[in-house]
């Protein structure tokens, strides 16, 4: 197997894990939700970012296991694989299609992955097409919305500096925001708000919280993953959840304990919704609004295809500020849930290999394939003539 | 102090200190603050930073006496009215100032007085351009 094949292959298998693992994500929150037993945002935030970076890192993991297996430090026998376990309930009888159908399916995944690396058909190279095509035009993006970025940041004016923090001011942001350099953060105020210093005393406590919870290192990760995974919708949603969480978990941070106002908190972040919304309008040109990329603002404002608009996205925020239930870190729970999801996590990922040599079911089903073929070619002979 | 390439127009908070400027011709942070409406309660780094924002966009002009900076405009009223209108017919009027005025006189409510005063305006205009 070439190398363009192994990586290919655990692209492959990082979409499919991604996939996996948004939807248990999905189904934990439905049942979290279900049972009442809602732990902290924060608390959801960190098992969320902590899947992800499982899903990142379960090719490596899978790599580990494998070479241990081969130096015979884990015992042989302690191995999944869905292919093999596919194969051994059809020869149990528990998949009920003609044998040949049944290998042609098994060998779905390595046509699919021989058509697009080596181009033999129409359909491979739409699709390697689209790979790079979709790759090269998120990778553009990605770099042009840094530019922005570093462009704005450089226009703003310098207020004040706390250790690697610098605190700039700036005409044109719609909202506050925080961004990070390769050294510095950089929390962003519109210079509008120094005019409103109980509002700015609030803002500088949620971007300030933001990078306590290292939301715009995650922002940034997640922003150079796009050009890998833009065609899959797993993806999406998956950011979405953190967009989601990250500015609830923040809201519930720098409001508990009765830290701050609570209606001071939410009409600070309608004022800021209004005079953005009032901003964007004036900057009608789309090269005069501010960067979006790799930052993390107080309010996302960004008009986006099948996302909740940005009315309704404050709607819910104000909604999860103001909900009176307590809502406990519930951290015994979540414990308990980190093991069973990490568990499948990984599992999938090991399923997913190829299997490393032929084993006696395999050996069974190529057999029994061969003789219904056989089958085949005797009784050409015996059908009458026309 | 090194000034960042400018921005032609002022914000809203700007604006504000300008127009106390202009009325006192030149001040400290201080005489501005205190110009400003007391429910303003504005700290006094926060207008500090906004003077220093101002005389990094060129819009003021700062010297030191003793320890304390005194700005003066860098601009008059009059010029920055100018170039806003002129922003104002180019990017929302389509650059075709006649629109702008038919908007104001439209949607203001003119007294008489106004518009004997718009009219004789436009008739010294007329009697110059004809000479």
């Amino acid at each position: 197997m070439t190398l363009l094949n192994r990586l290919f292959d655990v692209y492959i298998d990082l979409n499919i894990i991604l996939a996996l693992t948004a939807t248990l994500w999905l189904t934990a929150r439905f049942l979290m939700a279900r049972s009442g037993k809602k732990p902290a945002f924060s608390v959801q935030l960190g098992l969320l970012n902590g899947l992800f970076t499982l899903v990142l890192l379960s090719p490596i993991v899978v790599v580990l296991f494998l070479d241990l297996q081969a130096a015979d430090v884990v015992p042989r026998g302690y191995s999944v694989n869905l292919a093999d376990y596919a194969v051994s309930r059809y020869l149990r009888g528990g998949i009920a299609i003609p044998a040949e159908d049944f290998q042609s399916l098994l060998g779905l995944r390595g046509r699919f992955t021989e058509t697009v690396l080596t181009l033999s058909s129409p359909a491979g190279v739409a699709i390697a097409s689209l790979l790079l095509v979709g790759s090269a035009f998120f990778t553009l993006r990605l770099c042009a919305g840094f530019v922005r970025l570093a462009r704005m940041l450089s226009a703003c004016h310098h207020w004040r500096r706390s250790g690697n923090v610098s605190l700039l001011l700036s005409d044109t942001a719609l909202v506050p925001f925080s961004a990070q350099g390769l050294i510095r953060y950089y929390v962003v105020i519109p210079s509008d708000l120094l005019a409103r210093p109980e509002d700015l005393k609030l803002v500088l406590k949620h971007e300030f919280q933001h990078l306590r919870q290292g939301d715009v290192a995650w922002e940034i990760g997640l922003e150079m993953l796009r050009p890998l995974f833009f065609w899959n919708p797993f993806y999406y949603l998956w950011k979405g959840e953190v967009e989601r969480l990250r500015e609830l978990a923040c809201d519930q941070k720098v409001t508990e304990g009765g830290k701050v106002d609570l209606k001071a908190y939410c009409l600070c972040l309608v004022r800021a919704a209004q005079s953005g919304f009032r901003k964007r309008t004036e900057l009608r040109s789309p090269a005069q609004r501010p960067a979006d990329a790799a930052s993390v603002a107080l309010l996302d404002l960004r008009e986006r295809f099948w996302r909740r608009s940005p009315s309704r996205k404050l709607h819910r925020r104000i909604e999860a500020l103001v909900d009176d239930r307590p809502q406990h870190s519930h951290r015994g729970l979540v414990c308990l849930a980190v093991l069973p999801l990490a568990g499948v996590v990984l599992l999938t990922a090991m399923s997913l290999q190829k299997p490393a040599d032929w084993s006696q079911d395999r050996l069974m089903l190529s057999a029994i394939v061969n003789l219904e073929r056989l089958e085949t070619i005797n009784t050409l002979g015996q059908r009458p003539l026309r | 102090m090194r000034k960042r390439k400018s921005n032609e127009f002022l914000t809203e908070v700007e604006l504000e200190f300008m127009t106390e400027l202009w009325k006192l011709g030149e001040g400290s942070v201080r005489d501005i603050q205190e110009c400003l409406p007391p429910e303003r309660k504005l700290a006094y780094t926060s207008c500090a930073t906004i003077m220093r924002i101002l005389d990094e966009k060129g819009f003021v002009d700062s010297r030191k006496e003793g320890k304390t900076f005194i700005y003066s405009p860098q601009l008059t009223k009059d010029t920055y009215q100018s170039r806003s209108l002129r922003n104002l017919s180019d990017k929302l009027f389509d650059g075709t100032p006649a629109s702008l005025v038919a908007r104001l006189v439209d949607e203001y409510d003119l007294s008489g007085n106004d518009l004997d005063e718009i009219r004789a305006l436009l008739d010294r205009r007329r009697t110059d351009d004809a000479t």
